[in-house]
This record gives structure tokens, sequence and C-alpha cells, in this order.
């Protein structure tokens, strides 16, 4: 029964924290008053998801 | 290797990456909207992360599960999230500037607002104002009824007045005439008011998130006037704070 509740507590303790120091609500904020954080997001997704379509599987063969 | 990696690109690569960044960019709008969509994307993250981490244990029952929980849950959060789609939508699309042919009101339409928000103060009759200014509110007057009537203090008050057909929507200013009654906007979701904001300020909100106009708003229950503009509600004391706030939007 400890080992469970170790490893819910695990699981569980990030999500709280983040919703109790409302360090979501502070990066809602953040990327309103800075467009350029959703840019810069979105450039790196991008470069992200075109490495694991084109580049990632010749990297595996 | 590389050479091979480079032979996967040709001119169609970019117009991918165009549409991918568009894409990517508009679901991240939505997505930073708000803590709500953000918890839920965290939450449909973990599920995600669950989901893998027993494919790769062997779980077979919790992989049956997670499998559909995963299949599942992105109809759920466009279906608990429509309300913020759609303001992101709204936002993003915003109508016409219509610069060229911005008029504000005179002296006397502003007068004449004033004194019927006071007025309907007194009476804590529940009013809202929406003053447009670049960003036309044509798609909201389309709804409401249309009165293009010149402003006065007696039709305002006329307009709010309880159980008429128009008192529950807002009266939407342009120039000097009053373009419509009875007009509807997207109540704001904004999670930084307190929960007990009545629906006329939330709705005053959500049109000035999306719009740059300036709206005016008589509470039912307490008679307080208050601004909205900008995404920021801003409480009024006397009348000649409303007159400053009021010239200096109506420049």
């Amino acid at each position: 029964m400890k080992i469970l509740k170790t490893i819910i507590n695990v699981i569980i303790e990030p999500i709280r924290y983040l919703s109790g120091r409302g360090a979501l609500q502070k990066l809602v904020e953040y990327s309103e008053n800075h467009r350029w954080f959703l840019i810069v997001l979105t450039t790196l997704t991008t470069i992200l998801v075109l490495f694991l379509v084109y580049v990632l599987p010749i990297l595996m063969n | 290797m590389w050479q091979e990696i480079l032979n996967q690109f040709s001119w169609w690569t970019l117009l991918e990456v165009y549409l991918l960044w568009i894409i990517i960019y508009f679901l991240f709008k939505i997505i930073f909207n708000n803590t709500r969509m953000l918890r839920m994307v965290l939450f449909y993250i973990f599920v995600y992360l669950l989901y893998l981490l027993s494919k790769e244990l062997g779980l077979a029952g919790a992989y049956e599960v997670f499998e559909v929980l995963v299949r599942v849950l992105p109809y759920f959060i466009v279906v608990i999230a429509a309300p913020d789609i759609r303001l992101v939508l709204e936002s993003m699309w915003k109508a016409p500037i219509r610069k060229n042919l911005l008029i504000m009101g005179s002296e006397r339409t502003k007068s004449e607002i004033i004194k019927a928000a006071f007025n309907l103060s007194k009476r804590k009759t529940g009013a809202l104002i929406t003053i447009e200014k670049h960003h036309s509110l044509d798609q909201f007057s389309n709804n409401a009824i249309i009165m293009n009537s010149d402003i006065s203090r007696e039709v305002l008050e006329n307009i709010f007045t309880p159980n008429s057909p128009l008192h529950d929507g807002a009266v939407i200013i342009r120039g000097d005439k009053i373009l419509c009654a009875g007009a509807y906007f997207t109540l704001s979701s904004n999670e930084t008011f307190e929960k007990t904001t009545g629906s006329r300020h939330r709705a005053a909100l959500g049109i000035s998130e999306i719009t740059d106009s300036f709206t005016v708003v008589v509470s039912e229950e307490t008679g307080k006037i208050s601004l909205a503009s900008n995404g920021i509600l801003t409480p009024i004391k006397d009348e000649e704070s409303l007159t400053e706030y009021l010239n200096l939007f109506m420049r």
C-alpha cells in the first residue's frame, strides 16, 4: 500500500504543484504579454515535427 | 546519410513548413488562451504518456483503457472548449477596421450617455452600452434590433427599462447614432475575475477582449457603473471620471 501511495504521489504531485502555484496562469499571462513566445514555440514545434517525419526514420535505419 | 536527408526535401517542403506553422500556431493560440484549456491539454499529454508507458511495459488491460482514452479525449476537449475556440477564432479574424470611416460621438452624445448611465444607476437598472471604435461591431448588430436612432437619455433609459423586450442585451453606439439594441456578446471566460462577476459584466469584458470598443455597464444588483476596455473592468465613482474616460476614448 505504501509503494502504491508513493507511485500515486509521484504522478499527482507535479500536477498539484503546477495548479497550486498558479504556474499555468503565469504561463498564459506570459504568452499574452510576449507575442514572440508563441512564435518561437510554434517554430520549434514545426522543426520538431519535420525532424520526426523526415530525419528520424533515416537516422534509425 | 546527409545526402539522403537532403533528398527528402524539395520546394514543396517550404509549402509544407508554412502550412504546418500556421496550424501549429493556431493550436497554440487556442491552448494558451486560458488555464482551463492548458490544463486539459496537459491532462491529455499525461494520459498519452501513461498509454505509452503501459504499451512499453506490456500492461494489456491498462493499454486497452488508455488506448480508448487517447482516441476519445480530443473529442471531449473540443466539446468542452468550444466557447474558448470560438473566442480565439473571433479574435483572430477580427472584423475589418474602419479607419477611414471612424466618426466618434459629439459632446452631446457623450453627455446623453453619461446622464442616462447615472439615471439608470440611481434606479438600479442594469444596462450595457457599447461604443464602437475602429473594429466594426456589425457581426453583433446583424443579430440585434437595428435602431439607427439619435442618441438621447430618454431613449437609452427606455431601452433598459426592466421587462421591456430589449432590456437584456447591449446597445451599440456608432458615432452619434444608436446602431442597435438587444445585441448579445460572447461572455469572457477570464478566470482572474471574481466568480461572482455577472453575465452583463462578463459580456462587456468579452467584447472588450476581442475589439477596441468601450463599454459602459450599470449593475442591476448594486447600481454601480463600470467601464470595460481592453479586457479591463474599471469602476466609476462619479460623473467627472466617466466624462474623463469618455473624452479620452472618444477622441
